[in-house]
């Protein structure tokens, strides 16, 4: 008998800790919810503190783009500075069980073994304290467990063959393709944490098309339908509705976490506690925890980006491209520092779709000339616009950081201030995938371009290293100044390469969860 | 669009409010004041948008709601300071009476930031957030789902025709070819 995955059967077996758990896990998102789940499964007390809500997936999405914009994400206030301010809420932050991960396309990429090591060979950023063989198995076992669809080989380094096999292309593939396949690029269907099979009691992707407004069939593997429900099976009890405040600690341990329920507040006492609430709420809750963990004076910096301009292609022919998985096929062959490019590191490509309103808001903020008449002709032909999205290394720069504003949310609770500029080598490269994709859209016949100025992810801000002195946690994500306190999240990438974070972030999870217990806790 | 009964409840209840006008034209919370001077502004941002669709309203009561952008520019007021702000100064200059080139004349300087100083407010802020607006307002009434050609919710069934023949086809409305 497969476990349920929906809340309200979830919330009927779930077990309710009292007094003092093994483990207190804040954040039930990409790492919050693999630990969760590998906690538990050892036999430990483990309870999930989640500031958003617990949706059901058929009860509460809507497969509508307005009804969902806030609903799942983390829009309440962070005050932006810095030459390139970041946009922040629904394009890169969730607030619901399952995290971000319910808003994520699920395009589920390994790092490359360069992506590890970017100081010792182009003299650049830092390296990992492991490299890409010490994180394999443990890609391989999150790639079965979420499960990912994709190809059965590839001519890059990955996870192929993959338990499901690749999604369909559609016809953003066949036309963008084009284009790709006429400037020598090699092309295959992404990756996708997506089901292309019955699993678990979860459908197969049945083309809804609004993945990212939460998936109504379950194929999608966010953390909520994919690791959590096993966490839950195994006794972990996740809490929604409860907002951190606090890491409490006595003598250099930490002790549990004080927390807002409904305006009340709670403490959970804990042995270990785990922070998992992604690269801004990390780095706030330790700051508003007294600056804790932080004798580096590393906690909030190091704030990294993927940038991520979008080419757009208008085409004679309709291409309806929002009508399955955002994301279609890609390309990794610019991956990696390269010669003859006057930049260092690399990227990818793959093709892309945007809703109605997320379509508009990208195209009308980074092109302030697009407005009125032809702002209306490029709406009316929404149908006929491929997207060509791509995604460039960024590297670390320790004045891009999370510190405290001024300002306080409606708790009283002061708020992340974010600053990030981009660096010579990130416009560089940023220049060169704007370049790179024009030209592969007017191959594939595009008759009109238009560009955008995007970004996406968020990493970087509590390092991970081997030297207390530079790094906020070592290469198991412990504290180096707190015993009994992990932080397992997108936070502790010490580089980022060039691919979307979730699946490095769980792999790290299912590593971390390991090595502790290897270790007797 | 998929017909109402083949979507889901929820999907369907939404496309319903929205398409309902309802009698009766509701009071404006934040913006009575100053409402010819946002009609004015909308008309030249989105010119053509369906008159059923009132953008003036979705703006007005939507002020203040993050809808997915939980990021303040270090500097700037909340939201409905910002507006509020904004079509003061768009007021006190008579946006409302000029001719319509006069109007797309300011408001092009605002969309390339030429005009916080002559309106004394950080007019570009102002202008593109509410622009935001005003598309999530226009983007999400399903009549224009049908001019954009955007097939909307296909909850339960899913989408069948994901190739490129198919999306021309059902376009030509060939027989057997007309589902989604």
């Amino acid at each position: 008998m497969s476990t349920p995955i929906q809340p309200d059967a979830l919330q009927r077996i779930m077990r309710h800790h009292e007094g003092t758990v093994d483990a207190c896990i804040v954040g039930s998102g990409a790492a919050g919810g693999v630990l969760a789940k590998e906690l538990a499964e050892a036999g430990m007390g483990v309870v999930v503190l989640e500031a958003g809500e617990w949706f059901g997936t058929r009860r509460d999405y809507v497969n509508d783009e307005l009804s969902m914009l806030g609903r799942v994400d983390w829009d309440d206030l962070r005050i932006t500075d810095g030459d390139d301010p970041l946009r922040l809420g629904r394009v890169n932050t969730g607030r619901a069980v399952g995290g971000t991960t319910v808003h994520y396309t699920a395009m589920t990429l390994r790092l490359d073994p360069s992506d590890f090591r970017i100081a010792s060979a182009d003299g650049v950023g830092v390296d990992w304290p492991f490299d890409y063989d010490e994180l394999a198995p443990y890609y391989a076992e999150v790639e079965r467990t979420l499960p990912v669809s994709g190809p059965r080989s590839s001519v890059w380094r990955s996870g192929a063959p993959y338990p499901h096999g690749e999604l369909p292309w559609s016809a953003k593939d066949d036309v963008i393709g084009v284009g790709l396949d006429k400037v020598g690029y090699h092309t295959e269907m992404t990756p996708h944490a997506i089901a292309t099979g019955p699993v678990d009691g979860r459908s197969a992707c049945m083309y809804y098309g609004f993945c990212v407004d939460g998936c109504k069939s379950d194929a999608k593997g966010s953390v909520n339908v994919s690791y959590l429900p096993k966490a839950v099976a195994a006794g972990a009890e996740i809490r929604p509705g409860c907002f951190a405040t606090r890491i409490e600690t006595e003598s250099g341990r930490a002790t549990g976490v004080a927390y807002l329920y409904e305006g009340e507040e709670r403490f959970q006492p804990a042995d270990r506690v785990f922070v998992c609430g992604y690269a801004i709420e990390t780095p706030r809750l330790l700051l508003n925890s007294g600056n804790l963990a932080n004798s580096s004076d590393q906690v909030g910096r190091n704030l990294v980006v993927h940038s991520g301009p979008i080419v757009y292609g208008r085409f004679d022919q309709p291409l309806d491209s929002f009508i399955t998985p955002p994301v279609g096929v890609m390309t990794r062959d610019p991956y990696g520092t390269q010669a003859g490019r006057d930049f260092l590191r690399g990227y990818l490509l793959n093709t892309y779709a945007q809703f109605p309103i997320n379509f508009a808001h990208s195209l009308t903020s980074s092109n302030p000339d697009l407005w009125g008449e032809d702002l209306m002709e490029v709406l009316d032909e929404y149908a006929h616009w491929g997207l060509l999205a791509t995604l460039g290394e960024v590297l670390p720069n320790p004045d891009n950081r999370v510190t405290l504003a001024d300002e306080t949310d409606g708790n009283g609770v002061p708020v992340a201030r974010v600053t990030f500029s981009y660096g010579d080598n990130d416009r560089a490269l940023i220049e060169a995938m704007r370049d790179d994709g024009a030209r592969i859209m007017e191959a594939a016949g595009a008759t009109r371009l238009l560009f955008n100025n995007g970004n996406h992810h968020l990493l970087g801000t509590c390092r991970m290293g081997t030297d207390p002195a530079t790094s906020v946690v070592d290469a198991d994500c412990r504290s180096h100044d707190v015993d009994g306190l992990w932080i397992c999240d997108g936070s502790v990438f010490p580089t980022v390469g060039a691919v979307n974070p979730s699946l490095t972030i769980q792999a790290i999870a299912t590593r971390t969860a390991r090595r502790l217990l290897a270790a007797g806790g | 669009m998929k017909p109402l009964d083949h979507i889901g409840d929820r999907e369907r209840a939404v496309i319903e409010e929205r398409t309902n006008t309802g009698s009766g034209a509701p009071r404006l919370e934040h913006f009575a004041a100053t409402e010819d001077v946002l009609r004015s502004l909308l008309d030249r941002l989105l010119p053509g948008a369906a008159a059923n669709i009132d953008l003036v309203v979705f703006v007005d009561s939507h002020t203040g709601k993050a809808m997915g952008r939980g990021d303040r520019r270090a500097g700037l007021p909340p939201e409905p300071e910002l507006f509020a702000a904004g079509l003061d100064a768009l007021q006190r200059v008579g946006f409302a009476e000029m001719t319509e080139d006069d109007q797309r004349s300011v408001v092009g300087r605002m969309r390339n930031g030429e005009a916080d100083k002559e309106l004394g407010v950080p007019a570009k802020d102002f202008v593109d957030r509410l622009l935001d607006k005003a598309l999530a307002g226009y983007l999400a009434h399903p009549d224009t789902w049908v001019r954009i050609g955007f097939t909307g919710p296909a909850y339960p069934e899913g989408y069948a025709w994901i190739g490129p023949a198919q999306a021309i086809a059902r376009r030509e409305k060939r027989v057997g070819w007309d589902k989604l």
